[in-house]
């Protein structure tokens, strides 16, 4: 089975926010590092994360997370 | 000080290093069998309790894994029964034929693949079905 990549606009939503990785990672739970690793494509977050990050940034889910490819 | 988050990255991070550390385990453990029994020539009794901590350790990791996972197929018993006879035969006349009959005093170990085989077809039937039960337990929860 073809192995699929995830892309996202994590960073765009969090500056837009106002917040610093480390006020985000906070709000969410997790590490400033797994936020970093997140925003530079170097981490596929489970679906209960990227649920946070998508209401805490104030966006849909398909907002800020796609396959690659598909956008 | 800042708390430190064990956050789902962390725990992922950490099953690998323990399944990595394990496998390192296993592996030298088997090494250390394999270096008495061969290369230093000692009896059994001088690595028995290795054997036993290697099989524990092996048995019980494969067993949990697959239970959990609850993705063994649960196999009938008249195909059981099949798997049975062609593995106890498949054993049995190959060693029979190399090995020859073992001496009268040690009539019993005629019988170590008919027990080892459904030993290990035994346990495979209890982590199947439990590990099946499990996970149809917890989809029907929802």
């Amino acid at each position: 089975m073809e192995e699929l990549e995830m892309e996202n606009r994590v960073e765009l939503a969090r500056v837009e926010k106002g917040l610093s990785q480390e006020q985000l990672a906070d709000l969410v739970g997790v590490t400033r590092q797994t936020i970093g690793l997140i925003e530079a494509n170097k981490y596929n977050p489970t679906l209960k994360l990227c649920l946070m990050l998508a209401r805490v940034t104030g966006k849909n889910l398909d907002e800020l997370f796609w396959i690659k490819g598909e956008r | 000080m800042k708390r430190l988050y064990v956050d789902e990255r962390t725990e992922q991070i950490n099953g690998w290093v323990s399944f990595f550390c394990l496998m390192l385990t296993q592996l030298a453990l088997a090494g250390v069998l394999v270096y008495k029994r061969y290369f230093l020539g000692l009896p059994e009794e001088a690595y028995a309790e290795i054997i036993w901590i290697l099989g524990l350790s092996v048995g019980g990791y494969w067993a949990l894994r697959l239970y959990f996972s609850g993705i063994l197929p649960v196999i009938p018993l008249k195909k059981m029964a099949i798997i049975y006879i062609i593995s106890v035969a498949l054993i049995f006349i190959p060693t029979l034929l190399i090995v020859g009959w073992p001496p009268a005093e040690r009539w019993y170990e005629v019988l170590y693949p008919f027990i080892g085989v459904a030993v290990i077809l035994g346990f495979y039937s209890l982590v199947a079905y439990f590990g099946k039960r499990r996970l149809e337990k917890d989809i029907a929860e929802g």
